[in-house]
């Protein structure tokens, strides 16, 4: 058994977020020694409870990912963009922008995806550069432009609300990250173009 | 619920269905689609288990016809709180985390085999899982699982290998409790872990507590 040698490359590397820091952890992982480190840690507008993968249009030949896009447990409901430099020996990360959102968002999911898996993030659906952004949580749920160059999140082009009173009732709705315990938890995209949306 | 989408707006437009939940109390938090949209599997938070949903067209709808435990049969259900589902790379195999709601309890990763050419579910009825590994700890808030992407001869496009079922698969597992990061490896059959690390930092708001990893993913 193999892990498809050839192409694939010795040192995997990761990001993590954590829930009581505003980190992002970059780590690797050595399939040789089969070790597993912390490569960096980076101030970040966290804590970011969920991260997605993407890929620019000028992402470097051979690199899948080239941009993170991550959710916030924080008092501040945001959504922020990260651009990864794969020119040195190490990823390096920059950050590019966040933005404000109406709800603590639980999970985000980009399209179309960095590349092509049968599980996530692409579900079987072709790989291009990253240009929506997807967030779902509690209350509501929405969709954000994405700069296929830049990989900055841009403008609001969607929101839904899925409380059962609609938009009337989101004034007083929570829109803190308690609501996520029994509102919508993840929005994901799938084939025969449908979305999908687990609410709890 | 599931809405009607649009590649190239990226909008959502109408809402096609709501489909509930088999019991009141699950709590479903989680639901990914099979890579040919054929099914769509769901993870129930309050209850710990898989669903499966064969999709109807014409009009849209998601039946329910499956449903497995997450859990070994001698735990209680409300000791645990459903997580995250995934497929593996190949498709082959689907897996499902539970978080153990104490420090005392310890979560599991759960695996089952899948038959795409089944008609009725690709989870036989009562299907004993091919894997199940008892987190180290309970996994706080995450034990999210996510895997690896495999890579071929042109990295640009991760298709040639994706149904080669003798690769083995790398797997990343965070854990909200204790702050560690593990890389587990998938090879068909047993789900092992290869290799951990701790955060390094501490809580903000209380040194006693460590920094809690919450979900990571695979940049290469």
């Amino acid at each position: 058994m193999h892990h498809g040698e050839g192409a694939c490359p010795r040192v995997r590397h990761l990001l993590t977020g954590t829930f009581n820091t505003r980190f992002l952890h970059l780590l690797s992982f050595d399939s040789l020694t089969r070790t597993l480190s912390v490569l960096a840690t980076l101030p970040a507008q966290g804590p970011h409870s969920f991260l997605a993968s993407g890929r620019s249009s000028s992402a470097p030949s051979g690199r899948l990912v080239d941009r993170v896009y991550a959710t916030t447990w924080a008092a501040e409901k945001t959504l922020s963009a990260w651009s990864i430099n794969w020119k040195g020996e190490n990823p390096e990360l920059q950050w590019v922008n966040t933005v404000p959102i109406t709800a603590t968002s639980s999970y985000v999911h980009v399209q179309p995806p960095p590349y092509f898996s049968k599980t996530s993030p692409s579900y079987g659906l072709p790989a291009g550069s990253a240009r929506y952004l997807y967030s779902a949580g509690g209350p509501t749920g929405e969709v954000h432009a994405i700069d296929a160059n830049t990989g900055a999140l841009q403008e609001k082009t969607q929101e839904i609300v899925f409380l059962p009173g609609g938009e009337k009732d989101l004034d007083a709705a929570d829109k803190t990250r308690k609501a996520l315990r029994y509102g919508a938890h993840n929005l994901d995209v799938g084939k025969g173009s449908l979305a999908y949306v687990a609410d709890l | 619920m599931t809405y009607q989408y649009d590649a190239e707006t990226g909008l959502l437009g109408r809402l096609l269905s709501e489909t509930t939940s088999p019991d009141a109390g699950d709590g479903p938090r989680h639901v990914v689609p099979s890579p040919d949209g054929h099914w769509v599997f769901a993870i129930t938070e309050h209850t710990s288990y898989l669903d499966v949903y064969r999709q109807e067209v014409a009009p849209q709808s998601l039946k329910h016809v499956q449903r497995l435990s997450l859990l070994p049969s001698h735990v209680p259900i409300s000791d645990y709180r459903g997580d995250t589902v995934r497929l593996s790379p190949s498709g082959n195999e689907i897996f499902a985390t539970t978080r153990g709601k104490s420090k005392a309890i310890k979560g599991f990763v759960t695996a089952w085999k899948l038959d795409w050419t089944a008609h009725l579910s690709p989870i036989a009825a009562n299907q004993e899982p091919l894997a199940r590994l008892e987190t180290p700890t309970s996994g706080g808030k995450a034990n999210a699982i996510e895997f690896a992407p495999r890579y071929t001869e042109q990295p640009d496009q991760v298709v040639a290998n994706v149904d080669d079922a003798s690769l083995k698969d790398l797997a990343v597992l965070t854990d909200d409790e204790q702050g560690y990061i593990y890389v587990l490896e998938w090879n068909g059959s047993d789900l092992v872990e290869v290799a951990r690390t701790k955060l390094p930092g501490k809580d903000e708001d209380d040194e006693s507590e460590p920094e809690k990893a919450s979900h990571a993913i695979w940049l290469s």
